[in-house]
């Protein structure tokens, strides 16, 4: 059904007004990471007059090894969550065996653990296992955690798949990992595009975690190097602004390359409740 | 049973034990193993490096007489509550009047732009409303131009500091939510639309009377993963204002924080812990009953 002209001309105005207010802090990122503080004080809203990309170069020198962690940490978390969690969700999918609906009730039943409560366990644990200020006591965890979620997401979009797609495989005696790679995978390519992007969000974004167990410059993530305006990055507004655009730009092309993957990922109706 | 079919059998969960091995075998130690670990610790005095004192229940009475934590208990209410309403009214307002436009080019225009805020890394929009709220920060500069001059001041440091983080992301429609609700919308059958309007249904009405009835589902699934979001809420405080000024933005993660890897009281952090673990699955099983009661309304 088509919305009357009023609503369609009032919507679009009110539409444009929280676009606008959505992304104003972005905008004021951009623009003001090309200048420098005297252009940043003669004005914050104007776009930059005469752009320096100085103010680029200085926040890369001291990012460039933090964006190289959080770049290994991410790929690791995204690359096992997917692999875990599309292994578990065929098993959940395919077979029958004893204890499977209370292995599944035990895997959901994670969502409900608020993560800050694992949060000192898990350290104990990683110093026994000396693997504090490592890249990968970045990883395991936070692989586990995304894994949850994943795992019922791709086991949902499964059941919702006609079983004689799967059946065909079988009959031409393939087995289970010619099956999950040449059936499973290319089927759910829309999931788990939505399952690898918002695991993705999610190791870049991880903070706390490795503020508790991997804070050391060699292994810190850049989340936690530009926080607080640390000294290198202290110089101009624009140096601060320009290290904020640099960390945002691995997820926002990541994102551009799967955009309508995922937005009919998201509204397929398979992240429903 | 004959052999070749137990052989079969066996094959079958040698497989399923293959599948599964690597997801459970990360969450046995580091999920499990931790959540079990927490409960036990908070019947303990421990400092996380000597040895640990069996004191019973003696952190749960702490924690009640304990100001600090009441006051996070009540903040944590404000957060639960102004994030419902908050990610409810704005993401179905916002997928309503992106159904408005009639435009589709538009209209996916749209929606694009209230994904981008999905993807930028919440550090980076959480140091950028640190900027907007510092004292030379725009929000100051806003109301200085205004001549509200008088009003301007250091918003995180000031006793509206637990507002002023509620308030980052203005407007909030933030992705995920507005997405799940405006699926819903679509798939609402347009010849349900058409008889309301032949019956003269006025527009408020009908959003009330149909729409908001026909994605209870979507409504319910945004206020779950909500409250249990909220209920965590800690990290942008953590950032800001560590709990402060005073305990005006402590929250009981941010307080089981500061008290395990600030005090190093690991057994009381773990202690505080186990009650918002036990009080999300109070609301999640809630939540699961009532959403079992009435799946009819699909």
């Amino acid at each position: 059904m088509k919305a009357s002209k009023t609503a369609n001309v009032i919507s679009i105005l009110i539409l444009i007004l929280v676009a606008f207010i959505t992304l104003l802090p972005l905008y004021i990122m951009v623009m003001n990471s090309f200048k420098t503080d005297m252009q940043y004080y003669n004005s914050i809203m104007s776009p930059p007059l005469r752009p320096t990309l100085d103010t680029y170069r200085a926040a890369w020198d001291y990012v460039a090894p933090f964006m190289f962690n959080s770049l290994l940490v991410t790929v690791g978390v995204t690359v096992l969550s997917l692999i875990c969690s599309t292994l578990a969700a065929f098993a959940f999918y395919k077979y029958d065996f004893p204890g499977k609906e209370f292995l599944f009730a035990a895997l959901l039943a994670l969502m409900m653990v608020p993560g800050f409560m694992t949060l000192a366990p898990q350290f104990v644990i990683a110093k026994k296992l000396k693997l504090l200020n490592t890249i990968i006591i970045q990883i395991l965890p936070l692989t586990g955690a995304t894994s949850v979620l994943s795992t019922f997401l791709i086991r949902t979009y499964l059941e919702g798949l006609p079983k004689s797609l799967f059946e065909a495989a079988e009959v031409e005696g393939a087995n289970v990992f010619q099956t999950l790679g040449l059936v499973v995978v290319p089927l759910c390519t829309p999931i788990l595009t939505v399952v690898m992007i918002n695991n993705a969000v999610q190791a870049w974004n991880n903070y706390i975690w490795p503020l508790v167990a991997a804070n050391v410059e060699s292994v810190r993530p850049v989340v936690i190097a530009i926080k607080n305006s640390p000294a290198p990055l202290y110089i101009t507004y624009g140096t601060k602004f320009a290290s904020y655009v640099i960390t945002s730009i691995p997820l926002l092309i990541l994102f551009g390359f799967n955009t309508r993957a995922f937005v009919e990922g998201m509204t397929s109706g398979a992240v429903k409740a | 049973m004959n052999p070749e079919k137990k052989k079969r059998l066996r094959r079958k969960y040698i497989t399923v034990f293959l599948l599964l091995a690597p997801l459970f075998s990360i969450l046995l130690v580091f999920k499990y193993y931790s959540f079990f670990y927490s409960l036990f610790m908070s019947l303990f005095n421990w400092n996380g490096l000597g040895k640990a004192k069996y004191i019973g229940l003696d952190n749960y009475r702490n924690m009640f007489a304990d100001a600090a934590f009441r006051v996070s208990m009540k903040n944590l209410l404000t957060v639960v509550l102004f994030n419902c309403a908050k990610m409810l009214a704005m993401s179905f307002l916002a997928a309503e009047l992106v159904l408005n436009v009639r435009n589709r080019k538009l209209q996916s225009f749209f929606k694009y732009i209230f994904i981008i805020p999905i993807v930028i890394p919440n550090m980076v929009h959480t140091l950028l409303w640190q900027w907007i709220y510092d004292y030379k920060g725009l929000l100051n500069m806003i109301l200085e131009a205004g001549h509200l001059g008088q009003y301007a001041k250091p918003w995180l440091a000031s006793e509206n500091a637990l507002w002023a983080i509620l308030m980052i992301g203005v407007p909030w429609i933030a992705g995920i939510p507005f997405l799940v609700m405006l699926s819903g919308l679509q798939n609402i059958s347009g010849s349900l639309y058409e008889t309301a309007q032949l019956d003269g249904c006025p527009y408020l009405k009908r959003l009330w009377k149909i729409d908001l009835p026909l994605i209870v589902g979507q409504v319910k699934y945004i206020l779950i993963t909500t409250i249990i979001a909220s209920m965590q809420f800690f990290e942008p405080i953590q950032v800001l204002t560590n709990g402060g000024p005073g305990t005006a933005t402590l929250t009981p993660a941010m307080y089981m924080y500061q008290q395990a890897f600030g005090y190093y009281k690991f057994g009381y952090s773990a202690a505080i812990g186990t009650i918002i673990f036990v009080l999300v699955m109070i609301i999640t099983v809630i939540n699961l009953r009532v959403l079992n009661k009435d799946v009819s309304i699909d």
